[in-house]
């Protein structure tokens, strides 16, 4: 997914010149106080896409949620927001931000929904997968407890 | 007085029978005893690629038996009085042994019940005590209580047979079932599986288990049609599962099932127990950095932090297949001599790495140490004298379990008694962020040994932390004006590390400091994937 969307990234959104700049001479540090003078919202996709070319996935989905609390139609955040908690396998954040995408009608939203989806259903297999196991849980114990009975049983008789 | 010898000492046909019997029923009991605890040890292999090897895994699998220990004995107790107690010894024993044939195959169908497919280690790591919990119990629980049924059966057989006191009865078979056990547990664990790997040992056991029935009773008829419905099992499953493409070499070792696997672009990965998307070491066909996301390549700060010209001694313990010193290698400043040392506890590690991953002979300049622990090999090396630059702690049990020894104020102090002036400490700690609770004790546990706070290091698009120490120096940090100053190679590294909240400086107070008498290591690992919870 990182190799498919990152240029797109780099291409939809724009960022300003001095951060692109910044970016790709790998120079992070100096790309996030390039960013801090740019006005809100472009401020918080800036500092979102630094981060997360700089591979500070928890710190880019931070700055991410920040900047969408203050403008939730934000496309580009949303993006960023969607694949970021996609990579970290935040199955029902990634699905909101999809599909808030989706409402807007943004032309990558079903990708991102059906990333997003990929993970719910593992999610809920996972899940399904703890129930299965307290059910035999319960029913070994239940097995465990009748057997001994028996066996103890005829042995104190 | 002497006419009495000869009759006292001349044993009677029925006394012999007798003798012979007893014998027999002691072998079986033997036989039986082996049989659960190759089966026990067997069974944590047998799972461990769906669920691995923690300790959670093994209180599973030891629990498992246990219960059905204690409910074999019950059962096997109210059989003792029943009628026929011989036979039904043997048909626990045959039945016993064709579960151990059955259970390669079957251990897959029950684990992608409880573990999905594509789902990653973080995902089912929560789950993990309750789910392998269920499967060891499927899959453990029937052997073990059939074969602990033998006890009081081979005890009530051997009272009446020969009217032994039944305490005396019970002393030989507990101690028969005892040796027998303790042939199982060696035998499993420094012959069978390196020899055989899981599938044979749990075969050669079902074996053992047939010839203890074929102890248990002289019911011939009875033995030949269990002998066929075994050898029909075991013939029906001679055709070896399709080995993945990728794969190029695999072995088991009393630690664990070791893999080389083929990635993209040449690239080899060496692989443990669970087939969950981890590796231990990487083999990437240039030296060097490995590029963002591998942990590896923050080991190659230390040469440029300290200006190396000439040689640079590196200690690696947990040295896997030496993909530190891979990345060492490619990564020194020109001129730069590595002189490169490695500590990796499983032998089968390095022969395959030796093999397959370009791992060096040990010869000038490389030494490796295998069959040691870190902590034990850290005491010869320092009586040797030797000192390095440079020591990169690189260990993990099981996939994702630091070892508390290999994480207390006393392995870091012996770990420092090997360094030089200035030389730099280097930890990889699995974990989630700088403020991560593992690297917070780890971070502390660093600082009170060394004197002076810890740098620890978010390695981006990843969840690896590397702590950083350094010998009577202090360590440099991301806003110190040397802390950039490496070669061009090295910039986008120190780059990213300099971005503000993916590094910090931990001392001593920020976390709990580990020793050897109080490392809760479970505990603080379980609070790291807890962080992940939330995300899963």
């Amino acid at each position: 997914m990182t190799a498919l969307f990152l240029p797109l990234l780099f291409f939809c959104q724009d960022p300003s010149a001095d951060v692109g700049r910044f970016v790709q001479e790998g120079a992070y540090a100096d790309a996030l106080v390039a960013a801090s003078g740019a006005e809100e919202p472009e401020r918080s996709l800036l500092f979102t896409w630094t981060r997360h070319h700089a591979g500070d996935l928890y710190g880019a989905l931070a700055e991410a949620t920040t900047g969408l609390a203050a403008h939730p139609e934000h496309v580009g955040l949303l993006e960023q927001a969607a694949w970021i908690s996609a990579s970290l396998h935040r199955a029902e954040e990634s699905m909101g931000y999809a599909e808030r995408l989706e409402g807007l009608g943004h032309p990558t939203a079903s990708a991102f929904v059906s990333d997003a989806r990929e993970l719910l259903d593992v999610k809920e297999e996972v899940s399904r997968a703890q129930d299965r196991a307290n059910i035999l849980l319960a029913a070994f114990a239940l097995l465990a407890v009748s057997v001994s009975a028996w066996g103890a049983r005829a042995v104190s008789s | 007085m002497t006419f009495l010898r000869p009759l006292a000492t001349k044993k009677t046909k029925a006394e012999k029978l007798r003798a012979g019997s007893t014998s027999r029923l002691l072998a079986a009991a033997a036989l039986a005893g082996l049989g659960t605890m190759a089966i026990e040890l067997s069974a944590v292999r047998l799972i461990a690629p769906w669920f691995g090897t923690s300790q959670a895994v093994w209180t599973s699998a030891i629990g498992a038996v246990l219960v059905a220990l204690c409910a074999g004995y019950l059962v096997g107790g109210r059989w003792a009085h029943a009628d026929a107690p011989e036979k039904r010894l043997s048909v626990c024993l045959w039945a016993a042994a064709a579960w151990a044939v059955l259970l390669p195959k079957i251990a897959p169908w029950i684990a992608a019940l409880l573990v999905p497919e594509g789902a990653s280690l973080e995902q089912v790591a929560s789950a993990l005590p309750l789910t392998s919990l269920a499967c060891s119990l499927v899959l453990f629980f029937p052997p073990a209580l059939l074969l602990a049924t033998s006890g009081p059966l081979v005890v009530e057989l051997i009272a009446r047979g020969t009217s032994c006191p039944a305490g005396s009865a019970g002393g030989k078979v507990l101690a028969c079932s005892t040796v027998g056990s303790l042939l199982g547990t060696f035998g499993t664990t420094y012959f069978a599986i390196p020899s055989l790997g899981v599938q044979g040992t749990l075969w050669v056991t079902a074996g053992l288990i047939c010839l203890g029935a074929v102890f248990s009773s002289r019911a011939g008829a009875q033995h030949q049609a269990a002998g066929l419905v075994l050898g029909a099992l075991l013939s029906g499953w001679i055709q070896p599962d399709a080995e993945p493409f990728e794969l190029i070499a695999i072995g088991e070792s009393p630690y664990q099932q070791v893999r080389v696997t083929e990635l993209e672009d040449g690239w080899r990965a060496l692989e443990v127990n669970e087939h969950r998307g981890s590796f231990q070491s990487l083999w990437a066909p240039e030296p060097g950095l490995l590029g963002p996301g591998y942990y590896y390549d923050y080991f190659s700060l230390p040469p440029a932090w300290s200006g190396a010209s000439e040689d640079w001694d590196a200690l690696v313990l947990g040295l896997g297949a030496g993909t530190a010193w891979r990345v060492l290698e490619g990564a020194l400043p020109l001129g730069v001599e590595l002189g490169a040392t490695g500590v990796e506890l499983d032998p089968l590690v390095i022969e395959l790495a030796r093999e397959h991953m370009g791992l060096p002979q040990s010869s000038e300049g490389r030494r490796v140490i295998s069959g040691w622990d870190a902590r034990v090999a850290l005491g010869p090396l320092r009586q040797e004298g030797s000192r390095w630059d440079h020591v990169v702690v690189d260990v993990y049990a099981n996939q994702v379990e630091i070892p508390a020894h290999l994480a207390t104020v006393e392995f870091f102090t012996a770990a420092q008694g090997v360094l030089k002036p200035g030389g730099w400490l280097q930890v990889n700690v699995g974990a989630l962020g700088v403020d991560d609770p593992l690297v917070l004790a780890m971070g502390a546990t660093l600082a009170d040994v060394f004197g002076g706070p810890t740098l620890a290091l978010e390695v981006p698009f990843s969840r690896n932390v590397v702590l950083c120490q350094r010998h009577q120096a202090p360590v440099l940090t991301p806003s110190d004006p040397g802390f950039a100053d490496v070669g061009l190679e090295l910039r986008a590294l120190v780059q990213r590390a300099q971005v503000p909240g993916t590094w910090t400086l931990l001392d001593s107070g920020d976390g709990q400091v580990l020793t050897d008498l109080d490392a809760p290591m479970e505990s603080l690992q379980r609070a790291s994937l807890a962080r992940l919870g939330g995300e899963l």
